[in-house]
C-alpha cells in the first residue's frame, strides 16, 4: 500500500498540485486572520506602554498641578498603591547659607531648595542636565542621604565646589496659610549637606521655577520629620500601571481619598483631586477592542469556511477516485484500510501545503503561537472533512461503481 | 474433481428506496477447478450479479453459497478476493496510476510477498499472457485493449487464488484480441488447473467453454456440460 501511496502522490500531479495550492492559499488567509487578531490584541497590550495614562494630583477645580500642599496620606498611598508606577514627587523650601538670625531672612534666604524622587520630579530637568562627581543621580534621589545637587551659576557664584559641605537654614511654606498668601516659617536649627554634583539652569530653558538646591525627597521628608512638621508634597505625577484595568485603578484612588475634579470647586492650594490623562487611551482602547471583537466574531464563519472547504477539496477528490477505491476493493483491500490510504494522501498534501505556507508566512512576520492555531484549524478542518468524504465513498457499492464503468 | 464454489438455491433481490426487483432465483450450480464455465444469458438476466455474488462483492439474500465448502456470509470476502478469487472486466480495470509492472505486482505487495520477489513473479506472469517486456513501463492508457486484458489475467494470476471470475472479457475487443483472451482463459484452466466462470453474450467464448449455463430472468440452467 505504501508503494502505491507513493505512486499516487507522484503521478497525481496535477490535482496534488491544487491541492497543495489550495492548503497554502488557506495558511497564508488563516495567518492573515489569526495574525490580524493577535496584531492587534498585542497593539491593546502594548497601549498601555505606547499610550500611557498620565495622571497629576491637582486642586479641587483642577486648575493647579504644582505648588500645592499634598497631604504624606496622600503621598503614602499613592507610593503603597500595586495600581501606580513611575510616581514622581516634589516637595519644596526655601534656604539661606549658614546660620543667620530669623530677622534677617530677607537679606539671606535666597536659595529655592527641591526635594525630588527622581530627576523628572523637578520641572523639565533631564538627566543629561546633570552632571555628578560620583555616583548615580537616580540612586542619590532615591536615598536619604544629607546630600544635595546644586545649580551650577549658584555654585560658581557662592565659590563652592563639589565634595564641599554647606550649612543652610531652612524655611517651610505654611499650609494654613489664607489663599494667596502663602506664608514661611523657619524649621528651627540647620542642616549640613554635601554637594555631589551639580545641575544646568533650568531657567531661560524651559518654563520651569529656579531651582537652587536639590535634594532626595526622603531626606527633605526626614527634615520635617526631626523638626516635628508635617510633610507636603508640592507636585505628583504617575502613570497608571495596568491602564487595561482601569476601573480598580480608579476604586484604589477612591480609597487613597482622592476625589475627581470639579470646575464649580473654589480655588485652593490643597492637592486634592486626581487629574486623568485617559481619554486618548480610552478612545484607542475601545477603537482596537471593537476591531478584535468584530474579527473574533466572525471566528464561526471562518472555521465552517475553512471546513467546507476541506471537505469540498476532500469530497471531489474522493468522488473523482471512487473507480480507484472500488478496484482497491476488488483486489480484497478492507474499506477502512481503502478509506485511510486516501486520508493518508489527502493529509500529506494538506502537510505539504501548510508548511510552504508556514515557510512563506516565516518570512514575513513569524508567529509561533498564529501558525499552531493555523495549522491546527486547518489540519481538523481537513481530517473532519477527509473523514466525511471518504466515508461516505467507502459506503457506495463496489459492484455498482466497477459496472458503471462498463 | 472437488467442488470449489457450490451455489445452493441461490436467490438475490436488489432492494431500493422505493422497489424490490429480484435478480436471481433459486440458482444451484457447482464449480470445479480444471474448468471453463460460461454463463450466457441476455442483458439484465441476473448474469452479473451471480459473478458478483461468486467474487463476495455481495451475499445471497436467500440459498447458500459455498467457497471451498464454507458459507461465503462466514468467510472473510475481502481476505477471499486477495487471495482466493480474481475478477477481470470488460472495461479492464487497471489502476490508471499504476505501470502495467506495477499493477501486476499490485495483488503480491498486498500479500506482503518481497518486492524482488513481486517483480520477478509479475515479469512472469506478463510473459505468460504473451505481453512483450517493453511495454511494461507503460501506464494502461498507453496500451491497447487487448494488451490492458491480457495485464488484467496476469494480475488475476498474480493474487494465486485458482478462481479466475470473468464479466465479459471480451466486450471491448477485437475478434483478433477476442480469440487470444479465450485462448488464454482456457489455458489457465487446463495446464494451470484454474476455475475460470466467465459471463458472456459471445458465442465463440461459449464455445470455448467446457460447461455453459444459460441464465434467463433470475434462473440458470445447464446448456451444455
Amino acid at each position: 500500500m505504501l508503494q502505491y501511496l507513493s505512486c499516487s502522490l507522484k503521478r497525481r500531479k496535477i490535482s496534488n498540485l491544487i491541492t497543495i495550492g489550495i492548503s497554502v492559499m488557506l495558511v497564508l488567509l488563516l495567518n492573515l486572520y489569526f495574525g490580524s487578531i493577535s496584531s492587534y490584541q498585542r497593539q491593546l497590550t502594548d497601549l498601555a506602554q505606547n499610550v500611557p495614562i498620565y495622571c497629576q494630583i491637582t486642586n479641587l477645580n483642577g486648575s493647579m498641578g504644582n505648588e500645592l500642599f499634598i497631604s504624606e496620606r496622600i503621598l503614602d498611598g499613592l507610593q503603597q498603591s500595586d495600581q501606580v508606577k513611575d510616581l514622581s514627587y516634589m516637595a519644596i523650601m526655601m534656604a539661606g547659607e549658614g546660620d543667620f538670625k530669623d530677622a534677617e531672612y530677607s537679606k539671606y534666604l535666597n536659595l529655592h531648595v527641591v526635594g525630588a524622587n527622581r530627576v523628572e520630579a523637578v520641572g523639565e530637568l533631564t538627566n543629561d542636565m546633570i552632571h555628578m562627581g560620583s555616583g548615580n543621580v537616580d540612586e542619590l534621589l532615591s536615598s536619604d542621604r544629607m546630600e544635595c545637587l546644586i545649580n551650577e551659576n549658584v555654585l560658581k557664584k557662592r565659590g563652592w565646589k563639589v565634595g564641599d559641605k554647606i550649612v543652610l537654614k531652612c524655611y517651610y511654606y505654611d499650609p494654613a496659610s489664607e489663599l494667596h498668601k502663602i506664608e514661611i516659617h523657619p524649621m528651627g536649627g540647620t542642616i549640613e549637606v554635601t554637594i555631589v554634583g551639580t545641575m544646568e539652569d533650568i531657567l531661560g530653558k524651559t518654563n520651569a521655577v529656579a531651582t537652587h538646591v536639590i535634594l532626595p525627597a526622603r531626606t527633605m521628608r526626614n527634615i520635617f520629620e526631626q523638626s516635628g512638621l508635617k510633610f507636603f508634597s508640592d507636585t505628583i505625577t504617575f502613570y497608571v500601571k495596568d491602564p487595561l484595568n482601569l476601573n480598580a485603578f480608579k476604586a484604589d484612588m477612591k480609597e487613597i481619598g482622592l476625589m475627581e475634579t470639579s470646575a464649580e470647586a473654589m480655588d485652593s492650594y490643597s492637592g486634592r483631586a486626581l487629574t486623568v490623562r485617559d481619554a486618548n487611551f480610552i478612545a484607542s482602547a475601545t477603537d482596537l477592542k471593537h476591531t478584535i471583537e468584530l474579527m473574533q466574531s466572525f471566528f464561526p464563519a471562518v472555521c465552517i469556511l475553512v471546513l467546507l472547504i476541506g471537505y469540498v477539496v476532500s469530497y471531489l477528490s474522493g468522488n473523482s477516485r471512487r473507480d480507484e477505491f472500488a478496484l482497491l476493493r476488488l483486489q480484497g483491500v478492507k474499506k477502512l484500510k481503502g478509506s485511510m490510504l486516501f486520508l493518508w494522501e489527502q493529509m500529506i498534501l494538506v502537510l505539504i501545503g501548510n508548511l510552504i505556507g508556514d515557510a512563506v508566512i516565516a518570512l514575513i512576520s513569524p508567529s509561533l503561537a498564529t501558525m499552531v492555531i493555523v495549522n491546527g484549524v486547518l489540519l481538523a478542518a481537513y481530517v473532519i472533512g477527509a473523514a466525511a468524504a471518504y466515508g461516505r465513498m467507502s459506503r457506495g457499492s463496489v459492484v455498482y461503481l466497477l459496472s458503471t464503468q462498463q | 474433481m472437488g467442488k470449489i464454489i457450490e451455489a445452493e438455491k441461490v436467490g438475490y433481490i436488489y432492494q431500493s428506496k422505493y422497489q424490490k426487483t429480484k435478480a436471481l432465483t433459486e440458482v444451484s450450480c457447482s464449480f470445479e477447478q480444471g474448468r471453463v464455465y460460461a454463463i450466457t444469458g441476455k442483458s439484465g438476466s441476473g448474469k452479473s450479479t451471480f459473478l458478483s455474488l461468486l467474487a463476495g462483492l455481495d451475499v445471497p439474500t436467500e440459498g447458500n453459497l459455498y467457497i471451498d465448502g464454507k458459507d461465503i456470509r462466514e468467510i472473510d470476502r475481502d481476505a477471499y478476493r486477495m487471495n482466493r478469487a480474481s475478477v477481470i472486466y470488460q472495461a479492464f480495470h487497471l489502476f490508471p496510476l499504476l505501470t502495467v509492472l506495477e499493477n501486476v505486482m499490485f495483488p503480491m505487495q498486498l500479500q506482503h510477498i518481497s518486492q524482488k520477489e513481486t517483480k520477478t513473479r509479475a515479469q512472469e506472469f506478463l510473459a505468460k499472457v504473451g505481453l512483450p517486456d517493453s511495454l511494461y513501463g507503460k501506464m494502461p492508457n498507453m496500451i491497447s485493449g487487448g494488451e490492458q486484458q491480457r495485464v488484467a489475467i496476469a494480475r488475476a494470476m498474480a493474487s494465486g487464488g485458482q478462481i479466475l471470475l470473468a464479466d465479459e472479457p471480451t466486450g471491448n475487443l477485437d475478434s483478433q484480441n477476442e480469440r487470444v483472451i479465450v485462448e488464454l482463459l482456457c489455458k489457465l484452466a487446463h495446464e494451470e488447473n484454474y476455475a475460470v466462470i466467465v459471463v458472456t453474450h459471445n458465442e465463440k467464448v461459449a464455445e470455448a467453454a467446457d460447461v455453459v449455463y444459460g441464465m434467463l430472468d433470475g434462473a440458470l440452467e445447464v446448456v451444455r456440460g
